[in-house]
């Protein structure tokens, strides 16, 4: 990824495309908060383990994906 | 890193929390399923003994009796009209007008004793009163009667409307569980005899319990809250997309049973009927979304049946 600001998704989109298998959904938070709660289908991959886990858990570099984490930053 | 479509959801889980939207918890992916809120609590039912109808009606028909009795009195000073007792006409004191307020009551409560006789105008009157205070209580009594039917028959009716509610959840939950539990048996080996006939009978329930929550959509003086709704919709929800999933573990030949084909035809029409803007009550944007992603699984689970 690129020092650009990453695009917004809207809760809108995020809630219409919750099911749809297309949009892959990622919580970067720790595993504990990512067990503690989740948007549904949402996997967990830590800032911490971006670097060694993203290609295993993404392997489509050109999939949609949304990321999220605890609050509005 | 290579990624080029990558978008960030700025409000993280704690806005998603905010607005009320199911999140998932614990270890392994759980199914989606809306925790199910407590079924809201019917308004007590009024059942004051007087309610203001009937006392406005007493009030009624006090003030006649007593608007009569006053002019009955002014009435005897025309010569020739007024209230006789004993023969001898009544005077203008004021034991005269407590005299005539109890002719009137004795009229109004069409008793007639006859020791007070009206003559004159006020014989027209007396009828008139007579007849009006008959008629005000005729509705008194039939609406006393008729106020413990409207509260019996409104208890009844909410206690079956209730219970039917909560059947259906019971029933979608469960459908979704089964429905799991045969994908899971499904992915692991070929399907058997035994799992179709599971899958048939999730089938059958879940096709009358969409029947009913169908019903619901279309009733709107009888639908149920905005967040029971979602709890059923979202159940639904997960049934549908379960239902596809299932479709395309089973062979073409297990998944042309007569019975099977039959429920699903039904899933799909009914639930096809289900969405935002075709249904005659108007939901909220979320309960819109639900409807929507219904409809849309419905289209779905034609295509893989077809």
């Amino acid at each position: 990824m690129s020092d650009d600001p990453v695009p917004q998704i809207s809760r809108e989109e995020l809630v219409s495309r919750l099911y749809d298998p297309a949009l892959t959904i990622v919580n970067v938070l720790a595993r504990a908060a990512w067990e503690e709660a989740r948007i549904p289908r949402s996997l967990s991959l830590p800032v911490a383990e971006i670097r060694e886990r993203a290609a295993a858990v993404l392997p489509d570099r050109d999939a949609d994906i949304a990321i999220y984490c605890a609050s509005p930053t | 890193m290579g990624y080029t479509r990558v978008r960030d959801f700025d409000g993280g889980i704690a806005e998603w929390k905010e607005s009320g939207l199911p999140v998932e918890r614990g270890r392994a992916p759980e199914p989606v399923i809306v925790p199910v809120p407590p079924l809201p609590r019917p308004a007590a039912t009024a059942a004051a003994p007087s309610p203001s109808g009937v006392r406005q009606l007493l009030m009624l028909w006090l003030t006649i009796n007593l608007v009569f009795g006053l002019l009955y009195w002014v009435i005897s000073y025309l010569p020739g009209h007024g209230l006789r007792e004993a023969g001898q006409p009544l005077g203008h004191g004021a034991a005269d007008l407590l005299e005539a307020v109890y002719f009137s009551f004795v009229t109004g409560l069409s008793i007639g004793f006859g020791d007070i006789v009206p003559v004159g105008l006020v014989r027209i009157f007396a009828v008139f009163q007579g007849a009006a205070c008959l008629l005000i209580f005729g509705v008194i009594i039939s609406k006393l009667v008729s106020r413990r039917q409207d509260e019996l028959i409104g208890e009844i009716h909410r206690i079956a409307f209730e219970e039917r509610l909560g059947r259906v959840r019971t029933n979608l939950h469960l459908v979704v569980t089964e429905i799991q539990e045969i994908a899971e048996l499904c992915s692991n080996a070929q399907p058997t005899a035994a799992m179709l006939t599971r899958i048939e009978s999730a089938a059958a329930i879940f096709a009358g319990e969409l029947r009913t929550v169908h019903d619901l959509l279309y009733r709107p003086q009888a639908a149920p809250g905005e967040d029971v709704l979602e709890s059923i919709l979202a159940h639904l929800d997960g049934g549908l997309r379960e239902f596809g999933n299932l479709l395309t573990c089973l062979d073409d030949e297990r998944r042309g049973s007569a019975a099977l084909v039959a429920n699903l035809r039904t899933i799909a029409g009914l639930a096809e009927e289900i969405c935002g803007d075709c249904v005659p009550r108007e939901p909220t944007a979320d309960l819109k979304v639900w409807m929507n992603r219904i409809q849309g699984r419905a289209r779905e689970l034609a295509v893989a049946r077809a």
